[in-house]
Order: structure tokens, then sequence, then C-alpha cells
């Protein structure tokens, strides 16, 4: 569609006092993704990443009797396929022209308000579908109860403590059984499944949350698990065993549930990832047939997560 | 029968009556197609497979610019708003993951898919190009007088589309009116021609 003077009437007359141009007058939130996620920048078409597993423990040798064989496990791939994303609009010549405030000229910074929104939103899917459509790379959704290790039931079965935490041999889990709200009980289920993380062949890693991420509805009740200095919401004396965690908290402002809420080891540990391809380029061009002013913008990226270790959530309930 | 050549050159746009790009889309696609870039493809319940063959009235979206991605099942990894390519990103994977059943093996170099299909629309501006045949199997060399003619679509047996000038009979078998000999064919045994989708076999009729 066009722009036409007949549309934006009050631009061609001169007296106007004050125009509030909501995408320059309005402050967009900060970049929150990059606190979250991993961001690199990829080229082509698409990268494929995979996934090695090791060998299981060392076994006893008994006295000149060969030593035991084992073999790397190759897991699976997962591909990132960068998406475009582009918005255009286009204005007549005359309104360009007549436009007595210059406010089709700033196309380009509306454009750039539409961009973040983007830029945000579909980072921050990955945990509002985690539990439902984003799948990671064992094929199976990012939050899960039932993370099949590489290393199969054999893994499962050396985890030290893993049958107190797992609800299937062979499978870790970076969701409770039954999803359970933000609460100091929840915030324990999930340091335990994070204290007993076993890699693929079921022995012991360390994965330390670090941060919760949570809804903005959450914010004051985050602060009281984590900082009160007594347990919290009761009246004995008991200490608030959650600050030795030493966990802060993330708000997200681009999550859509308030009920979910999540941990985050350091961006280090986990595999969530935020791959440009192309960063926002701006074009115009005029049409030469009428005139009219084109604008565009265009940029590329693609979100994986590539892996689900060092992530965790609970949907709710 | 079987048309006079086993193998035809793909459908492709070759110019719009507006001097526009052509009109491409991207839909997606039905689980285990396996059809050709350059072939007619219909949506089916909002999933683009490969055309029937046989619905002449509404039947053609346009014609596929790449080949179908085999996917498990419609729309795989298809994205949806704000939502990133899903997984697995190809339709081509090899062997099995060790104890992970729903986990895939993607070769090198595996044609990658968003779970979708990128096609040509069938519009009244775009002009095709494609190759003639006959699905009797006798020879076929279109002309001038061609032009303006309704012709039906078959395929090879290799899936590969041809204009089949043994479908003529319009309001049964045509989906398709010749726009032009083929500046680079000609009048030549099985040459491509320029055509154009009737309006009533276009699914969409844009």
């Amino acid at each position: 569609m066009s722009m036409v003077r007949g549309a934006y009437a009050q631009l061609m007359a001169r007296g106007e006092r004050k125009i509030f141009v909501q995408w320059n007058d309005m402050h967009q939130r900060e970049l929150e993704y990059p606190a979250v996620f991993n961001v690199e920048s990829m080229t082509g078409a698409y990268e494929d990443e995979l996934e090695f597993a090791g060998m299981g423990p060392t076994p006893i040798k008994f006295e000149n009797s060969p030593i035991f064989y084992q073999a790397l496990i190759q897991g699976g791939t997962i591909r990132a396929i960068p998406l475009t994303y582009a918005i255009g609009a286009r204005a007549s010549f005359e309104l360009y022209d007549d436009d007595q405030y210059g406010i089709i000229k700033q196309i380009p910074e509306a454009f750039s308000h539409s961009n973040r929104f983007t830029e945000e939103q579909v980072p921050w899917n990955i945990f509002n579908l985690g539990f439902s459509v984003i799948t990671s790379i064992d094929g199976v959704t990012l939050f899960n109860n039932q993370h099949p290790l590489l290393g199969g039931t054999a893994a499962t079965n050396i985890t030290p403590g893993a049958a107190n935490i797992i609800s299937a041999p062979g499978t870790y889990p970076n969701r409770p059984a039954t999803d359970i709200d933000l609460s100091y009980a929840g915030v324990q289920l999930m340091t335990n499944q994070f204290e007993r993380m076993p890699d693929a062949v079921g022995m012991p890693v360390t994965y330390k949350p670090k941060s919760l991420l949570i809804a903005p509805a959450n914010r004051y009740l985050s602060r009281e698990l984590l900082g009160s200095p007594g347990k919290p919401g009761t009246a004995t004396n008991e200490i608030n065993s959650l600050l030795g965690e030493d966990l802060g908290y993330i708000i997200g402002h681009y999550l859509t549930a308030d009920a979910p809420w999540f941990a985050l080891c350091d961006k280090q540990y986990h595999h969530l990832k935020f791959k440009w391809r192309m960063k926002a380029v701006m074009d115009f061009d005029d049409d030469f047939d009428t005139g009219a002013l084109k604008h565009k913008s265009t940029m590329r990226f693609a979100v994986i997560p590539a892996n689900w270790v060092g992530v965790w959530g609970s949907n709710g309930p | 029968m079987a048309s006079l050549l086993a193998n035809h050159i793909p459908f492709e746009v070759v110019e719009t009556t507006d001097d526009a790009t052509d009109l491409t889309h991207t839909m997606p696609e039905a689980a285990g197609q396996t059809f050709l870039r350059g072939v007619p493809v219909q949506l089916n319940a909002g999933n683009v497979q490969q055309w029937d063959g046989a619905t002449i009235t509404a039947g053609i979206l346009g014609v596929s610019d790449e080949d179908a991605h085999n996917l498990a099942s419609a729309g795989k990894g298809y994205p949806g708003a704000f939502t990133p390519v899903g997984f697995p990103g190809t339709g081509t994977t090899f062997g099995s993951v060790p104890n992970q059943p729903a986990a895939v093996n993607i070769p090198e170099g595996a044609p990658f898919s968003i779970g979708g299909t990128v096609y040509a629309e069938a519009t009244e501006n775009t002009i095709f190009r494609g190759q003639t045949d006959n699905n009797t199997g006798a020879a076929t060399m279109p002309t001038k007088a061609n032009i303006g003619s309704q012709y039906g679509v078959s395929f090879d047996a290799n899936g590969h589309a041809y204009i089949d000038f043994a479908k003529v009979t319009p309001g049964t078998n045509t989906v398709v009116i010749m726009y032009d000999l083929d500046p680079i064919d000609g009048s030549i045994a099985n040459a491509r021609i320029l055509f154009k989708f009737l309006k009533a076999a276009m699914q969409l009729a844009v």
C-alpha cells in the first residue's frame, strides 16, 4: 500500500505545536535477549551443530586380562537456518514533499522500532514455546522431564542419586515431572536437578544455575525467595537456604505467560544461540513512474536451542 | 499410453505481463512429498502437494520452485509468527542416533528445509514455459496456429510435467492456454511453449 496525503492531512498544515512520534518519543526497552542467549554470527544458508558423548567410566582390569575397549558416541545434528525479516513502506512523492514536520522522513526510525521487537520476540519464543513446539538436538521439546541420554539406561544406572531425580531410566529432566509454580520448593527442586546432572553417559558434571528467568509479574516473589533472610512465608526461625545458591533473576519482558519460570546457567554453559546472518540494513529508492519513495529494512538471523543442558523450565502449573 | 519423451524440462517462469518480479510464495509442504522442481502444485488442507492431475477447476496453486523435501509430517519445522525454523531443518537424514529415537543425523550438504515449498504462483500476469508432448506417445510439434488454444498438463514417468497436446477439451481436461512459441525452440518436435494457467484452473485465482 502507499501512504498518500489524504490519510495524513494533519501533516499538511503548519501550526501544530507538538507531535508525539511514538517510535521516537517512546523508549523501547534495552535489548534483553543478549543477556540470555549466546549471540554469534554465521554465514551461508544454514549451519549444522553436532553432539558427541564420551565413554563411560573406567572399569577395573584384572591381573593380566586385556583392557576393555569402548567407543565414543555420535549424537544427532541440529540445523540453524536463518530467516529473513523485512519490512517496507511507500509514501507518495507529494506526501513526502508536503509533510510540514518531517514525519515521513522518519520512517527508517519506525523500522528500527519494528526490528527491535522481532529481534527480541523470536529468541524469547524459544522459552514461550519450549514446552510444546521448540525441539532440541535430541528431538524432544527443549524443556522436558525425560531427555533421552545418548548412553541410554546404562548412563542413569551409574549416575549417583539419579533414581531420586529421573522419571524414566536412560533420561534426565530439565523440567519437573509435574510443573510447579515459582516457589521455595520449586527452586529447591530445580537446584536438585542441576546438582545431580550427569553427562550423556551418566557421570556427574557441574551445571550450576546462575539466574532465574521470570515474567515481570514474578519479580516481587523472586525478590522474596532470593532475598529474604529467613525462610520465605514462614514464622519460624529457619534461615532462607536459597541464599546460599547465590541466584539472581532476569525479568523477561517478552515472556508471554506469567506462570512459567526458568533457570539458566551462565551463558558459556548452555547452548541457546542467536546467530546473526545479517544485521538490519536500511535501503530506499524512488519509483520512476510515480515518484513514490520506497523504504525497506531487511535482516536475517537464526535462533536455535542447540542443546538442552544448562537450562531448566517449569510451565506453571 | 506414455508420453513420447521419458523426461521433460521443468516448467519455469519466463516473464510477467506487468514487467514485475513473478509472484512467489512459501506455504507448508504436505508430508511425504517427493515432487520435483518445476511441476504444478496444489494446496490441500493448507499444505502444498503435487497437483493431482485431475482437478481442473481451481486445482493449481502454481509451479514448484524447488524439489519437495519428503517431510516426516506436514509443514515439519515451518516457522510460525516470531518463531524460528523448527527441528530438524531438512527432510534428508540417515541412520539413527543411539537411545534418541526422535533425534536425527543430517548428512553434510543435505538440502535445508523450513518445512515449506517455494512456488511461483499461477496468476494472470505470469507466463510460464514448458515442454510439449502427447500422452498417447504421438509426435508433437507446436506451431503458431496453436497459440490461444487450451491444453492439459500431464506427468511423465520420471515425475516431470509437460503440456499435453492430447488434452484439448476445454472444461474437461485443459488447464493452460498457449501464449506463444518459445523464441529459442520455435516450432520443433516437443518444443517448449510459453503458456499461462487458465484463470478457472488457478486455485487462488489472483
